[in-house]
């Protein structure tokens, strides 16, 4: 058992202290990462919660559950400021590499905490891969909710679609590196890929428009 | 059979890669097209979903896989076929009323058949409720580009019964009697998706326009899904690669309409 309350306290507390001297952009990401954390923290909980009712096991909730729970968790603040606040692309991509950030930082951590962190190596890949993983799948979200202002049709469909996706990406990453060997590779391998794959086409996209 | 089945299922994530990409590709050309987006959501979204389904088969073979997100992303991919529909045929919401009942009340018997195969009342429920999307939004765009006559309507309905009550009877008899109703079964799904097929390679034979052979695509693609929900070992085998080739034919469909639009 690992005291993730305290940790989340002594990781917040610097930031806040910065929010005071950031201003503009830099602060909204702060802010973000810090709402990143919140969510990963609370995503933990209602996991825990998950695996207490149905009995399902600590992997087996990490390699199922989690990931819907997550992604859900990641999305709604994100949600909530781009119906309420209706910022432009741009602040609300932010937004999301924010809460990403945060919410791979602050697992990355109790990850460490609690499995130790003699194996630098095995640690770097792990970090690079949970970090691009968490920025992609919330980015792949947000993508919903930008495409389904800027075509002004369907917003449902599109902003469930884009969840699901970034669902469906998470669970898919939490199932390859849940055995050790050739998948857990393929699975540390996969956000990257996809990371690059997504800037390709974004770039693309600005040449297009 | 596990061989024939494991090939099945790499050709038609290859096929889906392949169709993923051609589905971006679509939509970077296309920027201002809702199809090329529910496209590129769909094909992306059963790309992953495939690839989850044989990483587990892989790592946890023989046990039941829980629910986890392949469930909401199946689920996610029929709301995006759907909306691959409702994009490219718009139709009101009294388009065709009277059909989208009949098309609701089969996917509510599919779903208490799934229950009463699985005995999984969550995912079936999600899994149900978008289907009946779809299977509403699809009878909704073959009423409004008149893909079918009346008598095929008809048709359509006394089949659909027919398969429901063939499915019901199964619970109901015991072997020898049981296993020939589910052959019965698995013959009238068969001929279903043949008809599906047939159709739609006659539309795109006689060169119909871009709505029509959407909304047939689109329905075949949903009928062999649900034929897929119904059908396990050789059968869903055979089901698998006729939905690899719809895949083709749909995607063909979408281009057509995005490229039109």
């Amino acid at each position: 058992m690992i005291y993730s309350e305290n940790i989340f306290v002594c990781m917040i507390v610097p930031i806040i202290v910065t929010l005071v001297f950031a201003k503009g952009s830099a602060r909204r990401l702060e802010l973000n990462f810090i709402i990143g954390m919140t969510a990963c923290l609370l995503g933990a909980y209602i996991s825990g919660f998950f695996n207490a009712v149905s009995g399902m096991g600590v992997e087996d909730t990490a390699i199922f559950v989690s990931p819907v729970v997550e992604e859900a968790m990641k999305f709604l603040p994100l949600f909530f400021y781009f119906y309420m606040f209706e910022p432009d692309d741009d602040s609300i991509f932010l937004a999301a590499v924010g809460i990403g950030a945060g919410f791979a930082s602050f697992e990355n951590v109790c990850y460490m905490v609690s499995s130790g962190a003699e194996s630098l190596s095995f640690l770097l890949i792990r970090a690079l891969a949970v970090g691009v993983m968490h920025i992609v799948s919330v980015y792949a979200s947000v993508f919903g909710l930008v495409i389904a202002r800027k075509l002004k049709a369907m917003r449902i469909s599109s902003t469930v679609g884009a969840l699901s996706l970034s669902m469906l990406f998470h669970g898919t990453y939490n199932l390859l590196v849940s055995a050790p060997g050739v998948t857990s590779y393929i699975g540390f391998a996969v956000p990257l890929l996809t990371a690059v794959a997504m800037l390709f086409a974004l770039r693309r996209l600005k040449q297009g428009t | 059979m596990e061989l024939f089945s494991f090939i099945s299922s790499i050709v038609q994530m290859a096929v889906l890669a392949v169709f993923m990409f051609l589905a971006i590709r679509l939509l970077l050309k296309h920027t201002d097209s809702l199809t090329a987006v529910f496209l590129s959501f769909f094909f992306s979204l059963w790309f992953f979903a495939d690839i989850y389904w044989l990483v587990y088969d892989i790592l946890r073979p023989d046990v039941r896989m829980p629910f986890a997100a392949n469930e909401i992303g199946e689920a996610g991919m029929l709301l995006m076929l759907a909306a691959i529909i409702n994009s490219s045929v718009p139709h009101g919401s009294r388009a065709a009323v009277k059909h989208v009942v009949c098309a609701v009340i089969f996917a509510v018997f599919n779903v208490i058949l799934w229950i009463a195969w699985s005995g999984e009342w969550v995912q079936d429920i999600i899994t149900g409720l978008v289907l009946a999307w779809l299977l509403a939004s699809a009878v909704c765009s073959l009423k409004v580009v008149h893909a079918l006559t009346k008598t095929e309507w008809i048709l359509l309905g006394i089949y659909c019964t027919a398969l429901l009550a063939g499915q019901g009877l199964t619970f109901f008899f015991e072997d020898p009697l049981k296993t020939r109703i589910d052959i019965g079964c698995y013959v009238l799904i068969s001929l279903g998706i043949l008809y599906w097929l047939v159709k739609l390679f006659m539309s795109y034979k006689r060169d119909h326009f871009a709505k029509k052979l959407m909304a047939l695509a689109v329905t075949n693609l949903a009928w062999i899904i649900v034929a897929l929900f119904m059908s396990s070992g050789l059968f869903y085998t055979i089901y698998i690669n006729c939905e690899t080739l719809s895949v083709a034919l749909m995607y063909i469909a979408a281009e057509k309409v995005v490229k039109e639009s």
